[in-house]
């Protein structure tokens, strides 16, 4: 089973095989390092975190095409993981990661990450939009005052509802899933929001007001 | 005897290699079993059983390659239907693995099939159990996943689990070592501890789902109470773990 999928690609090859299967392009780097730059379209689930219940939970069809970009050397161990749920179809991996795909000069996106100081400087409490990513327990605990609750885990079902005109703010615990939300947000054209790193983390040691309040208009009724 | 723990922390899931005088067993291996091989070889022991608690819904489990390379039976417990051939142990039936004897506990609630297996030692003292999906450290298995398959609510199901665990689990001593099948961050309970291994006493102590004076209807309302739908692949993973692939 090892053997699928470790196909190397040129990223003229990866393009090609991109274009024409339409398979998912899957970046398991961590979500630092995603931001500054990827291929467009694709979807961040970092290799460092509970990447494999994460790829069931948000890709769920088992026999999606996958197409892999990674950290150079953690090819092998992506592809083990993801067959570890079930997911065999992975086409190929971008050879040498995304800085070849940079070198040969193909089109890179990124997503509006600011820090938690930022963010705390320019929010606008009750005014500004704030999408609290964390699942509804986390969220319960603590959260920024005004903020919804949206959790990753149902992002198809929210996703609908999102307005493309107005502008929103996107944070989870630490960064790693408000990056999973960001790049699907993105590949599905909403463009319109800001994300937040360092998550509640570090949103918590601002002053920015918190509250445990739960104000059932801003949860999710599931 | 030896036990020793795989705990795979991307999924958090505990499989166990057990050996005794020259056999082995495995319990709820997971996909890549070139690791169990590597240890049946460096410990010249022959694969004497394959174990499986349950129909595994989060991952795919190795149970037929590692059959496959070894000739060891796969086993899982009454109710079990699975499409390939496997031994479907009946309750308080004993398998021999070297000079220790692992017993079958049906243990059903998690989903019908739902089993505990077991460890007595060499000296016929009960040491440890595998306890699955059916019992984790500070919570126990979610009730809502086999609804379609076993045609019951999760309220039913639920119940069931009550009863298993007071009258099969709950009933061994307290010096009984714990070994899950699953640890904190598994969306296959809802309130895992971060330790992976316990006791049975420290269990009945701080599990809030085992406490002493807790009624079946208490216990119903508390592990169905804020459960997250389940992730969309477990469905998949179930059917291939079922399957001959």
């Amino acid at each position: 089973m090892f053997s699928v999928g470790m196909t190397a690609l040129t990223p003229a090859e990866f393009e090609v095989v991109a274009e024409s299967t339409g398979a998912l392009i899957l970046d398991t780097r961590h979500n630092t390092d995603f931001h500054k730059g990827f291929i467009p379209q694709s979807i961040n689930i970092g290799l460092k975190g509970d990447f494999a219940p994460w790829v069931g939970a948000l890709i769920a069809d088992v026999k999606q095409p996958i197409l892999l970009v990674t950290d150079l050397g953690a090819e092998e161990e992506t592809v083990t993981r993801l067959s570890r749920v079930g997911f065999d179809h992975v086409l190929g991996y971008l050879e040498g990661g995304l800085a070849a795909w940079e070198n040969a000069g193909k089109e890179i996106d990124t997503v509006n990450r600011i820090s938690a100081d930022r963010f705390a400087s320019h929010v606008k409490i009750g005014t500004d939009r704030v999408v609290d990513v964390r699942k509804e327990g986390e969220y319960n605990a603590e959260h920024v005052e005004e903020a919804y609750n949206r959790p990753l885990a149902y992002i198809n079902d929210w996703i609908k509802d999102v307005n493309p005109q107005e502008h929103f703010y996107l944070h989870c615990a630490g960064g790693y899933r408000s990056m999973m939300a960001a790049s699907i947000l993105q590949a599905r054209g909403y463009r319109n929001f800001t994300e937040v790193q360092g998550g509640f983390g570090d949103i918590a040691k601002t002053s920015i007001p918190r509250t445990d309040f739960v104000c059932q208009s801003k949860v999710m009724t599931v | 005897m030896n036990i020793e723990q795989i705990y795979t922390g991307c999924l958090a899931q505990g499989a166990y290699y057990i050996t005794s005088n020259g056999e082995a067993a495995i319990v709820d291996p997971l996909r890549e079993v070139q690791p169990y091989l590597d240890r049946l070889r460096r410990d010249n022991v022959k694969l004497k059983y394959i174990f499986e608690t349950h129909f595994h819904a989060d991952f795919v489990s190795g149970h037929l390659d590692l059959s496959k390379g070894t000739d060891a039976p796969i086993v899982y417990g009454p109710n079990a239907n699975p499409s390939f051939e496997a031994i479907i142990a009946t309750d308080g039936q004993i398998f021999k693995v070297g000079d220790v004897q692992i017993k079958v506990l049906h243990t059903p609630g998690h989903t019908m099939e739902s089993t505990t297996y077991l460890l007595i030692d060499e000296h016929g003292k009960d040491h440890c159990i595998f306890s699955g999906d059916t019992l984790f450290i500070g919570d126990v298995g979610r009730p809502d996943l086999a609804q379609k398959a076993a045609s019951m609510t999760q309220e039913e199901l639920a119940a069931i689990l009550y009863q298993s665990l007071r009258t099969k689990v709950m009933t061994l001593a307290d010096d009984v070592i714990v070994y899950p099948a699953h640890g904190a961050g598994s969306a296959c309970g809802k309130n895992m501890s971060k330790e992976t291994i316990s006791t049975i006493g420290i269990q009945k102590q701080f599990n809030y789902a085992l406490r002493a004076d807790m009624t079946e209807a208490e216990f119903v309302k508390e592990v169905t109470d804020g459960l997250l739908p389940p992730p969309a692949y477990f469905g998949a993973n179930v059917a291939m773990n079922k399957k001959r692939i």
